[in-house]
């Protein structure tokens, strides 16, 4: 077979896709290499305690997780995108709705939230960089810093929620709302939409909240243990991104809900 | 290299552990400023010189500052490796791609009057008509619950049923 | 060395893995046989095994639901009101029982076997091999998406108790508000399985990224390994979308929020926007996989590298990123806007030009070649033919103008049977097929499979063609009865389902008579040059690979590796270049540990198995 013979192999070029997908061994001899037991007891020393087995470094493994981590993230996204698509649609058609509502809502409680739960996310990534230059006390100061800050945002929204309640602004089919404060509303059509909107999207996202919560309650039991370290935090690091995507979609659903004019 | 440690994409630095870390100072600006913008968005949310129309590009445009501030600074993906900011890009195209065509669709339904003979502007002015007949609507309720002293004033008619209660 | 942090019982010991046999005696399969051992497994290859096993049985009782409905429409139940007659009782069943038995069959069919089909089992199995890695890259999130998806289809036997599922598989607003309970659990169920499917797809986008072997470089990857990667990126991006759907159908029922229903003041095209962004997607879930197994079988039973590797590549990427751009072409009779369904309808032209690349790639890729016609190939042959008829009727109905006739016919019916049976289905029958003695260490009866691919192709499209006629003749899907003028072709369409079904049963039966009787297989019977064939043993190892393989060409270049034998080895070894039989010994049992890192000379890769 000559050398040119359009079935043999190409050169090879780091195609279609240019940034850090190449693997440095695109130049091997044309050999097949088989490595015997002795050489990945020659790496031996690299498999610290933590390093799954079908791994071959802790690099690899870290990356992994957070790839892994970020690509949860964006079915989070997608998930909220469904709400945010629904809100779209509801306010084009119903415009004059939904200025009548969000007035409805009580902003100073809404930027309070935001607020605490930006607050939570700056303690994270303290927490991360805590463990980063391995202070272990650091990272569970402000785990716990961070776990407060979730708490304060679910009392907050407990009261919100049941403030509403009680003037009968349930979400569904349970809407008839009554009461000085919200009775107006019963004069506005499609304010069901809005509020079951609100409470749904809203509802959502304190689950997440509460999830975040276990996550990292169990991350800082580990971190009590002392399991982390500089060269290992991959939980912390993971628990952290997750929490900043609640303040993220948080980011975005305080403006539209709570300030839309 | 006898042995080619290296897998795939993790090949950048194998064997040491160098992450790159955010300096407490900068975590500490990044926070500031996303204080100023939580601030910024209140403040343009309630202003009523800014016309109405604005009010939702500028909260998404504040939203969207602040995303990122958190994306690239919080969540690291400014040293991160960049096939996780690939990965939020891509997931944003899909949300406005998403976003985009059913809006499209609601605002362009009725177009031919071949299903809904509305559109989205006629949508919205009868809206207003249904305020005022609902206004009305409730004022007559409430005029006879006070008359008959009927317990239950607070049973609103229900949102849902424009026409059913409508008072001529 | 390696510690694992796994529920692992066969982790390497202290002095690797030469304890064992490497010629396949000692393998996945039989490392450890006890229940819990599987119940537990995180291993890739044995939970691919557990998904076929469930998988199988599901496609039996949806496909047990298909031949009840092709009884029912064997004679038409055609009461003449007119002159007195009284109500039809139905062939075997009423018109209710008939919307419950449609609905299962195809939510069954779709979210239970064909979303997660072929990428769970062959995904599984194959994906980290191809890669030459150990495990896929999260091994214990594998083993969790197995038993969310049990989960899922739990709660959809569950809902048989609450009532009768009559909406479709596609749950429209408003009737999927109204009618009885058993609705919020499938909502739950496809919120379930969701997971399942996330899982699968984000674990698979991970390992492709981060745990391929030394030397395999993105244009060194298989073309399976490319289609599960544009099918795992659909998996990861659109599911979530379809698990809000039902989140809120979900609420929709349980609240009455009032955001699908019309009564409420919801908006029911709303619903249906929400569906179809996830749902046509999924489609290409579907058939995204089967082009990765059928670009495989192409290359290996022409013995000719594929043609056009990068353009085959990138176009799963390109339909999968296109894919989401086209939902509305469902919709164009659903109340949308017009202006929308042309928009819809232009790019719904666009997504035919990836498909028709793939499929002139696959017939040049025969050309010149020497084409073995295996039981796989005759799938793959079967697959492009059908998948063609399949594809083209999709552009048909994508045509606006056409499909506002031909919308909820038969015709539609029949065009998605093409695609999903005879394009999903068949591949993974063929890739059941090709990859079997990898999985089994057996061989099946090429004869006996031969006949039952007759069978299946006969009753196929026997059943289906016909649809189309229906449909153009204007028999409306999902109906109960009929008027006389259908009588016909839907006989000739029942009894076609009823030879498939015998086909079908008789491609298990070769299966179940390969794992009892079969010939032991040797590594590589199909000389294929991928590397659970070159450096795997049948069946491979608990850990895939008795040594890490080095990538040093591409996946189909079956002639270079003919060239590296003939300049070093022809003079000394009588065995034929070409692909006659030879001994089952590939490269990699060499590597049986006697120094540091062993070399071995690339040795051609040849059919070490005799066609009877
Ligand atoms: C060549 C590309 C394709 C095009 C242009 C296409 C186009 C279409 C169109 C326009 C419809 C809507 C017909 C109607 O409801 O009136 C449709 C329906 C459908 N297609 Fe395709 N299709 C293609 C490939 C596929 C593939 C590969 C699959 C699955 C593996 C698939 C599965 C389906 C299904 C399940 C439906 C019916 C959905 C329902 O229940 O209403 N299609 N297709
Ligand atoms: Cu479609």
């Amino acid at each position: 077979m000559p050398p040119g013979h359009p079935n043999g192999v190409r050169a090879d070029r780091n195609w279609p896709l240019r940034f850090d997908f190449t693997t440095p061994m695109a130049s091997a001899p044309a050999t097949l290499t088989v490595d015997s037991p002795e050489v990945h007891d020659a790496h031996a020393h690299d498999h610290p305690p933590h390093l799954q087995h079908h791994f071959v470094s802790s690099e690899q493994q870290f990356d992994a997780a957070k790839m892994g981590m970020w690509l949860f993230l964006a079915t989070e996204i997608l998930l909220f995108s469904g709400m945010f698509v629904a809100y779209a649609v509801f306010r084009t058609l119903y415009p004059a709705t939904y200025e009548a509502c969000a007035t409805a809502l009580n902003t100073m409680q809404g930027a309070f939230n935001t607020l605490v739960l930006l607050g939570s996310s700056l303690t994270v990534a303290l927490a991360i960089n805590a463990i980063q230059r391995d202070d272990q006390k650091g990272l569970q100061r402000y785990l716990l810093l961070t776990l407060l800050g979730a708490a304060i945002f679910l009392v907050v929204k407990y009261f919100e929620y049941t403030h509403k309640f009680h003037s009968g602004i349930f979400p569904g089919l349970a809407f008839h709302p009554y009461g000085e404060e919200f009775g107006h509303l019963a004069t506005v059509p499609y304010a069901r939409q809005f509020f079951s909107l609100y409470y749904v999207s809203t509802g959502i996202h304190a689950i997440h909240i509460i999830a975040g919560m276990v996550v990292l309650s169990w991350v800082y039991l580990k971190a009590r243990k002392g399991t982390f370290s500089s060269s290992y935090y991959t939980h912390v690091e993971l628990g952290g991104l997750y929490w900043h995507l609640v303040d993220v979609i948080w980011i975005f659903l305080f403006p539209l809900l709570y300030l839309i004019h | 290299m006898a042995h080619p440690a290296s897998h795939s994409d993790a090949a950048h630095d194998d064997g040491h552990h160098g992450h790159y870390v955010a300096p407490v100072s900068l975590l500490l600006k990044v926070f500031a400023a996303l204080v100023f913008f939580t601030v910024l968005t209140v403040a343009t949310g309630r202003a009523d010189w800014i016309p109405s129309a604005l009010h939702v590009p500028i909260a998404l445009t504040i939203a969207l500052i602040k995303v990122v501030l958190v994306a690239m600074f919080f969540m690291g993906l400014k040293h991160d490796n960049r096939v996780n900011t690939v990965i939020l890009s891509l997931t944003t195209i899909f949300v406005i791609v998403f976003l985009g065509f059913t809006l499209f669709d609601v605002t362009q339904r009725g177009d031919l009057g071949n299903v809904d003979q509305m559109t989205a502007a006629d949508r919205a002015y009868m809206m207003h008509e249904d305020s005022v007949r609902y206004a009305q609507t409730a004022a007559v309720t409430a005029a006879l619950a006070d008359s008959t002293a009927a317990a239950d004033s607070a049973a609103a008619p229900s949102a849902a049923s424009p026409d059913s209660t409508a008072a001529p | 060395m390696a510690q694992t942090l796994t529920a692992d019982p066969h982790a390497p010991t202290a002095h690797g893995h030469a304890a064992h046999p490497t010629d396949g005696s000692y393998n996945y399969l039989n490392y450890d046989k006890t229940f819990m051992s599987w119940a537990k497994t995180v291993d890739h290859k044995r939970i691919g095994l557990m998904y076929m096993v469930t998988l199988a049985l599901v496609f039996l009782v949806a496909g047990l639901f298909a031949i009840a409905l092709r009884t029912e429409l064997i004679a038409t139940n055609w009461t003449n009101y007119a002159a007195g007659e009284q109500d039809a009782a139905g062939t075997i069943m009423n018109a209710n029982t008939y919307n419950w038995v449609f609905t299962m069959h195809g939510a069954m069919m779709t979210f239970l076997f064909l979303v997660p089909s072929v990428p769970a089992i062959l995904g599984n199995f194959v994906l980290p091999l191809h890669l030459g890695a150990k495990d896929v890259a999260f091994p214990r999130l594998n083993l969790a998406s197995y038993y969310f998806y049990i989960a899922g289809a739990v709660l959809v036997i569950a809902s048989l108790f609450v009532g009768q599922l009559d909406t479709g598989w596609t749950f429209y607003m408003p009737y999927s508000a109204r009618t009885n309970g058993s609705v919020t659990f499938l909502t739950m169920a496809i919120f379930i399985a969701g997971f399942s499917s996330i899982f699968t797809g984000l674990n698979f986008i991970v390992t492709i990224h981060k745990m391929r072997a030394p030397g395999l470089t993105w244009n060194r990857l298989p073309l399976f390994v490319w289609a599960m990667y544009a099918v795992s990126l659909v998996q990861v991006l659109a599911t979530p979308v379809l698990g809000i759907t039902m989140l809120l159908l979900f609420t929709e029922r349980i609240f009455g929020v009032g955001i699908f229903d019309p009564a409420l003041g919801g908006d029911p095209i709303l619903f249906q926007h929400m569906f179809w962004f996830y749902s046509h997607p999924a489609v290409y879930i579907m058939i995204l996989p089967a082009f990765g197994i059928i670009s495989e079988l192409m290359g290996t039973f022409s013995r000719q590298r594929l043609y056009g590797y990068r353009a085959v590549a990138l176009s799963s990427v390109a339909i999968a990123l296109l894919g989401f751009l086209v939902w509305g072409h469902h919709m164009f009779v659903s109340g949308q806007s017009a202006i929308s369904s042309i928009i819809f309808s232009l790019i719904t032209y666009l997504i035919g030009i990836p498909s028709g690349i793939k499929v002139f790639n696959w017939v040049t890729t025969m050309y010149k070649g020497s084409i073995w016609l295996q039981t796989p190939m005759i799938y793959a042959l079967m697959f492009i033919f059908l998948f063609t008829i399949g594809g083209l009727t999709g552009v048909m109905v994508g045509v606006l103008a056409v499909d506002v006739a031909l919308h909820d016919t038969y015709y539609v019916v029949a065009h998605f049977h093409y695609v999903m049976m005879g394009g999903t289905v068949i591949a993974l029958i063929g890739g059941m097929y090709y990859w079997f003695p990898k999985m089994f260490g057996k061989m099946y009866s090429e004869r006996w499979a031969k006949i039952f691919s007759l069978f299946v192709f006969v009753g196929f499209n026997t059943t289906f063609f016909t649809q189309f006629l229906l449909g153009a003749k204007g028999m409306p899907r999902r109906y109960w009865d009929y008027i006389p003028m259908y009588e016909h072709l839907h006989q000739i369409s029942t009894i076609g389902s009823y030879i498939l079904a015998v086909g079908l049963f008789g491609v298990l039966g070769t299966w179940i008579w390969g794992l009892m009787k079969g010939r032991k297989a040797p590594q590589n019977p199909w000389g294929a040059a991928t590397l659970e064939w070159t450096h795997a043993t049948s069946p491979p190892d608990p850990h895939n690979f008795t040594a890490t393989p080095v990538v040093t060409r591409g996946p189909y270049d079956y002639y270079l590796a003919d060239e590296v034998f003939l300049t070093r080895n022809a003079p000394s070894s009588g065995d034929g270049a070409a692909g006659d039989g030879s001994d089952g010994d590939v490269p990699q049992g060499d590597g049986s540990g006697d120094g540091a890192a062993a070399t071995v000379v690339a040795r051609p890769i040849v059919r070490d198995f005799k066609p009877h």
